[in-house]
């Protein structure tokens, strides 16, 4: 999608946190920041698909950082985005053992990334692990769940748009639904952990 | 789950919803339940990871909408430049053929061809020519005999205009430019005096030949423009553009 007009960083966020043409939002961060966060990638031996996979990833956790209320326009969204990028490809590279030299070079370089990035990326590792279970339910399910928790629209809409009988049997359903979320994420022990150690405030 | 704190009230409890009252009683259990806590994180997290699931599909599909235009403006980039490069080959192979084309005209053009392509002046044969000194000056130059021409000119005082004409001619065949060119504009100057017009086209035409000869190409080329510009011309049609563009080489070359 082409982006005609451009918005500040403000504005971007605003955009974002009250999904108002957030759309156009995420194309106007890929439009400016794309080149830059691939170049980072490229220029410490990553290749153009290891950027895609990477960037796609900083795009998810910047969007977790604002919906979560952690990032409220301190810094650029290019310097917050680049700090992410980083800190995952270092993630990256430290998993594939890659040169243990180069390694230690960047992780060095890369050590003013601020606490806050760090825990939205750890924090982004659990969100990934639940969207696979929330991708788990039915299809029905993970309609209303959507339409609720993301589309954020009143239960009379979501009946009429999934044709339930009653707004009580749609709650019953919502109900369920999240409940069998919720479940199985408290099943999952190294959720369950994770989850503890954020209560003790270990992250 | 403590019993009285279900899903749905820890979500009341996350959205603000709850009575003032009910809010205390989950505070205080939650201040008492490590459990309660736990699903509570859970719950919240959940909630965003329903959200992020749907960001996480819009981020994608910007993200290949993204490469895939980006992939195509290069493509377009990549089409225009090789354009641009087939256009700048072809303009630097005729620039090269031109070069080459000046070059080899350049090197190759002489006097001593260009006269070759002057035609020598042939004189008409006429029946019971009486034997004065024209006519033999006449036979001398069919006979090729050019010194014979030049010899009995000189011996004449007063020469007539058809026997100064094939003086100059004999100038011509012999290389002797400067008095070819002589005699020819000699002649031009008699035409005009007496308003005749005594072999004009010809003087013209050889005067063309007697500058190339005498190494004076300027003049040459604005005899070739005076003949190419009269369309009656006797001689326009053998003095092409060719000819003058050769002509030009030469001012150039020397």
């Amino acid at each position: 999608m082409k982006v005609n007009r451009k918005w500040s960083d403000e504005e971007l966020v605003q955009m974002i946190l009250k999904k108002q043409d957030q759309n156009l939002a995420i194309s106007q961060l890929y439009e400016q920041h794309y080149g830059m966060l691939e170049n980072l990638i490229i220029q410490n031996s990553g290749s153009a698909d290891d950027a895609a996979d990477i960037i796609q990833e900083t795009m998810l956790v910047f969007v977790q950082m604002i919906v979560s209320q952690k990032f409220r326009g301190e810094s650029s969204i290019k310097s917050i985005l680049y700090s992410i990028a980083k800190n995952q490809w270092i993630s990256e590279i430290r998993k594939r053992k890659s040169t243990q030299k180069r390694n230690e070079h960047f992780h060095t370089q890369g050590q003013e990334n601020s606490a806050i990035i760090t825990e939205a990326i750890s924090r982004q590792e659990d969100y990934n692990f639940i969207m696979r279970l929330f991708e788990q339910l039915g299809e029905r399910c993970r309609r209303i769940l959507q339409l609720f928790y993301y589309e954020e629209l009143p239960m009379k809409e979501i009946c009429e748009q999934m044709e339930f009988s009653s707004e009580q049997v749609l709650r019953n359903k919502k109900y369920k639904c999240l409940k069998a979320l919720h479940e199985s994420v408290l099943a999952n022990p190294s959720i369950k952990t994770n989850l503890q150690k954020i209560l003790r405030n270990e992250y | 789950m403590n019993t009285n704190i279900d899903l749905n009230v820890l979500e009341d409890y996350l959205e603000n919803k709850l009575t003032p009252e009910k809010k205390l009683e989950v505070e205080k259990a939650l201040s008492q339940d490590e459990n309660l806590n736990l699903e509570l994180k859970a719950l919240e997290m959940s909630r965003k990871a329903i959200e992020l699931s749907e960001w996480k599909k819009l981020i994608h599909k910007t993200q290949s909408s993204f490469l895939e235009n980006r992939n195509t403006r290069s493509l377009d980039s990549n089409d225009r430049k090789s354009g641009f490069t087939w256009l700048l080959r072809i303009a630097a192979s005729l620039t090269l053929l031109l070069v080459g084309l000046g070059s080899f005209l350049f090197l190759t053009t002489t006097p001593e061809g260009l006269q070759d392509n002057f035609l020598s002046y042939q004189v008409p044969l006429m029946r019971g020519e009486a034997e004065s000194s024209l006519d033999q000056m006449k036979e001398s130059y069919r006979n090729k005999d050019f010194q014979q021409v030049l010899s009995l000119g000189k011996n004449q005082q007063s020469l007539e205009k058809e026997g100064q004409f094939l003086v100059a001619m004999s100038h011509l065949e012999i290389g002797n430019g400067k008095e070819a060119v002589e005699e020819l504009l000699e002649l031009q100057r008699k035409n005009q005096q007496e308003e005749a017009s005594f072999l004009d086209d010809e003087i013209d035409y050889y005067l063309v030949k007697g500058y190339i000869l005498q190494g004076d190409y300027s003049s040459a080329k604005n005899q070739v423009e005076k003949i190419r510009s009269n369309p009656t011309h006797k001689y326009r049609r053998n003095l092409d553009r060719w000819d003058a563009f050769k002509i030009q080489i030469l001012d150039l070359k020397y």
